[in-house]
């Protein structure tokens, strides 16, 4: 009886979610098609948009601690609240230079997947909506090398705001280094 | 052991095609079973995981040594619980991997529908095997399958198993009395923190009253009211303190008792060594005495599930290839029963783990010969080895003494199944054996794998951890303790010579090692092989608890993972066996090198220079610095003899006319103090007559150079001249 019960409960418990995230989903749909927040920072001097549905938040650099032997683009690693985490900066996979790190710089975490880093930011500049519609693709042959990272620029006041793909920035393979992998399959 | 069912050697009694269960329920359901199961899910996961990314990814020697390992441990574990029909399949897999390694076994995808099969019916083996009930797995299609290596289309349904996975384990069993002792200790700290409130509420009260105070002591009061709150106030402090500490030290109890919570005896895996050695002895027609000592000895959960294969392997390993037959040990006098030990004991935060018999010992020159013939190495590295060297290539993946296969340890994975998991929980492993008289295997564990006790070090900037059972001892040495032995930089330790390297250079963080007077060294041991390392300096011993790098480092080499430090930041744990390896192939005279660069760059003197004019300063000030020297510079001769009283200068440039003090004044000065009675000066003037050469001589100058002859080259070879 009692178990018949409880499995009775079990089970509106699980329409009731699963009508909570059809309704979330619908809302989602109905706004998210026509503009996207973008989170606008600054590194090298430039003006880029992420996805503000991968940011999970924006943090004052703590103490780097440098790994070696990695490549340019992993600054090294912090703790973020008992996880261990990697700063990524995104520069050197645009094909811009490294940036050099200063104290009032801000760290951006940002979540693809099972994948976290923490992008290594000049400024943060705040949230901002985009009309999909406003969005241009880049122009021919600039980003060279680095286009699938790009969803596109946003072109106001002739200040060019570069869209980040981060879901393409998350699936490069430099982005994850797994050292003794490469070892045995160079040997 | 009546209840203990015959077996063919080969560990199957395959029979029928739907053949019941049976084992474990005429045998009483072993507890050993539920901790086969555990370590059966990993290797289940890990074979899952493999085949599917050979198949991604195509063959890789490395993945089928893994997979290898996995069926073959699987095979002994499942014959060690009587899970016969497991093990059988477990062999046929395990020969099937074997084939494909070989290249007779062609690779397809139908092969992985194959090794699938076979891993969803060691799954059904293992949930019957659990439950005791009458789920049939048709074992003998699987072992045809295997066999052929094409799984037969019309019998693929009556293989499907009808299974869902068993749940994960991760707990541990404790016993009610330490449980009970948690609790307690638990209350206790309750307990505390009530009062630690109360106190705190009090205090707030008093403070209250001390302000109140404050406002009549302004008007007239003669502070004796104040005085005695601010007693009670100190009185307060200190109850409040010991507190403090009576909760910090109950939190540290309690952190213990948790740790011990995870705390295993050796018995929970030895137990059930002594029937199956005997079972395995008794196949290969042998005699063996099993003996264990220090049952009782208690290591983390998850270390004794990383050690019981590597025991496994080593107590089979010792009676199939060490322990001679009954009557060849007659012949030799030995006694008719070869005799196995396994005996473990503390020392210190490790234990200790001595497996010994008194077999045949490994013979070096064989072990030559066979690593030579399997490629494990050429023959001119073979005779370069020593034959303590040499026997540690038993390790080696793909190696194994016996011509013959056996079911029991041959087919080349069997220690190195040791070696990897010894990686894994980071214990050290030595080897000897005599020829003729056994072998013996020591094994030195951490208590714990997720906490060790690491010695931090810092290099370059950063803190770095060693696993402080790798860190025989810390040495400070100078430079002068650097020989070289041929091509390597070695010091020297107790008669023997020790290869030196620097942990930046083998880091690659400092591109210029600086070496200065005073070097801190380690001396690290690893599988008997010593190696010194320099690092800048040590911070101390902690205890620190393991970490992984994170989800962007995957592995990384010279790190094992990382640690959180006392200040929030992260810390690398480095890996010793990469080091060692790494040591092997590079650094060559560096340090030395970088030595003698630095002698001539910092050793060359501490300059004090003074002069008025801020452009002689500064030109003379880099002439010096290009050529090595360090300089100092002062404005006056005040200021010069303020300099003197701070540090020492092994010489001394001067100028004449300054304001306050002249050149001669301040070298009179210079002359009279002690510790600078015997140095250098150079007085550096525009006055050219001979009456002021006299006086600068007069007043202790070593030399007098004219400002308006003064060339770099002179003053550089006159610096040089005086201080050398």
């Amino acid at each position: 009886m009692d178990e018949n019960h409880g499995y009775e409960i079990e089970q509106i418990l699980q329409e009731m979610r699963a009508d909570y995230w059809r309704n979330l989903e619908a809302e989602e749909e109905g706004a998210g098609a026509l503009a996207t927040e973008y989170l606008i920072v600054h590194c090298g001097n430039k003006r880029y948009g992420l996805p503000a549905s991968n940011c999970r938040e924006v943090l004052k650099l703590p103490r780097l601690v440098r790994v070696p032997r990695l490549p340019e683009h992993l600054c090294g690693i912090f703790n973020l609240r008992g996880e261990i985490v990697a700063v990524t900066d995104m520069c050197p996979l645009l094909g811009l230079g490294a940036q050099s790190v200063q104290n009032d710089f801000r760290l951006v975490v940002v979540e693809v997947g099972a994948l976290k880093t923490a992008l290594l930011v000049e400024i943060v500049e705040g949230l901002s909506r985009v009309d999909e519609e406003q969005i241009e693709a880049l122009a021919e042959g600039a980003g060279a090398g680095a286009r699938d990272l790009i969803l596109g620029k946003l072109v106001e006041n002739e200040d060019v705001l570069v869209l980040i793909d981060l879901g393409g920035l998350m699936a490069r393979p430099e982005l994850v280094v797994d050292q003794k992998q490469q070892d045995e399959s160079n040997s | 052991m009546g209840c203990v069912p015959d077996r063919l050697p080969d560990g199957l009694s395959l029979n029928g095609p739907f053949r019941e269960f049976s084992h474990v329920s005429r045998m009483k359901k072993s507890k050993y079973v539920d901790i086969f199961i555990r370590e059966a899910e990993e290797h289940l996961e890990s074979l899952r995981k493999g085949i599917l990314s050979l198949e991604k990814e195509g063959l890789s020697e490395e993945q089928l040594n893994e997979l290898l390992r996995s069926a073959h441990t699987l095979k002994g574990s499942a014959n060690m619980v009587d899970l016969v029909e497991l093990a059988g399949v477990a062999h046929r897999l395990e020969d099937l991997l074997k084939n494909l390694q070989s290249g007779e076994q062609e690779f397809s995808s139908d092969l992985v529908d194959v090794l699938l099969v076979a891993t969803d019916a060691i799954e059904a083996l293992m949930a019957q095997a659990q439950s005791s009930g009458g789920i049939s797995v048709n074992v003998d299609t699987v072992v045809k399958a295997l066999e052929s290596g094409t799984l037969d289309a019309a019998q693929d349904e009556a293989n499907a198993p009808d299974y869902k996975g068993t749940e994960r384990r991760t707990s541990v069993r404790a016993s009610v009395e330490r449980l009970d002792q948690l609790v307690n200790r638990m209350g206790e700290i309750l307990l505390s923190q009530k009062a630690m409130t109360a106190r705190q509420a009090q205090m707030t009260t008093l403070l209250q009253e001390l302000d109140s105070s404050m406002g009549h002591l302004q008007a007239s009061d003669d502070g004796s009211s104040l005085q005695s709150l601010r007693g009670n106030m100190v009185a307060l402090i200190n109850d409040f303190e010991r507190d403090r500490l009576q909760l910090g030290y109950q939190a540290e109890d309690v952190y213990q008792r948790t740790m011990e919570l995870r705390l295993l005896p050796l018995a929970t895996i030895t137990d059930e060594f002594e029937r199956s050695l005997r079972n395995l002895a008794r196949n290969l027609k042998k005699e063996v005495n099993f003996t264990v000592k220090g049952q009782e000895v208690e290591l983390d959960r998850n270390m004794l599930d990383a050690v019981k294969p590597i025991l496994l392997h080593v107590l089979n390993n010792a009676i199939d290839h060490g322990i001679e037959e009954p009557e060849t040990r007659v012949r030799l006098g030995k006694l008719k029963a070869g005799q196995i030990s396994l005996e473990a004991r503390y020392e210190g935060s490790f234990v200790q783990l001595t497996i010994r018999d008194d077999g045949q010992g490994l013979n070096p020159e064989k072990i030559r010969e066979t690593a030579i013939k399997r490629g494990v190495l050429s023959a001119a590295d073979a005779a370069a080895m020593s034959d303590e060297a040499v026997i540690y290539l038993v390790f080696e993946p793909g190696f194994s003494t016996r011509e013959f296969i056996t079911d029991v340890s041959g087919r080349g994975v069997g220690l190195d199944v040791v070696k990897s998991n010894l990686d894994q929980i980071k214990g050290n492993l030595s080897l000897h054996s005599e020829v003729g008289s056994g072998t013996e295997l020591l094994l030195r564990l951490p208590l714990s794998m997720a906490i060790f006790t690491g010695l931090l070090v810092e290099c370059c900037g950063e803190t770095y951890v060693f696993p402080q059972h790798y860190v025989a001892e810390v040495l400070r040495i100078s430079p002068r303790d650097i020989l070289e032995e041929m091509g390597r930089e070695v010091i020297r330790l107790r008669e023997a010579s020790i290869p030196l390297s620097s942990l930046s250079r083998l880091l690659e963080v400092d591109a210029s090692t600086r070496i200065s007077e005073r070097l801190t060294v380690l001396v690290l041991s690893f599988r008997e092989q010593s190696m010194a390392l320099l690092v800048d300096r040590t911070l101390g011993l902690q205890d620190v608890v393991v970490k992984d790098l994170g989800c962007q480092l995957k592995s990384l080499d010279y790190f094992s993972g990382s640690t959180i430090l006392g200040d929030g930041n992260p810390a690398l744990i480095l890996s010793v066996a990469d080091l060692f390896a790494a040591n092997q192939d590079r650094q060559k005279l560096q340090l030395l090198q970088a030595y003698e660069k630095e002698q001539q760059n910092a050793l060359r003197g501490r300059v004090l220079v003074v002069d008025d004019s801020i452009t002689t300063r500064t030109m003379e000030k880099n002439i010096l610095e290009a050529n090595h020297y360090e300089v100092v510079v002062a404005v006056s001769g005040f200021d010069a003899l303020e300099k003197l009283e701070t540090a020492r200068f092994d010489l001394m440039v001067s100028d004449v006319e300054m304001p306050g003090m002249t050149g001669f004044e301040l070298t009179k000065k210079v002359r009279q103090r002690d510790d600078s009675r015997d140095m250098p000066v150079i007085i550096v003037s525009s006055l050219a007559s001979d009456d002021d050469r006299r006086q600068g001589i007069e007043a202790g100058a070593q030399a007098y150079i004219v400002k308006g002859n003064f060339q770099q080259g002179l003053l550089l070879e006159t610096v040089e001249t005086l201080i050398s």
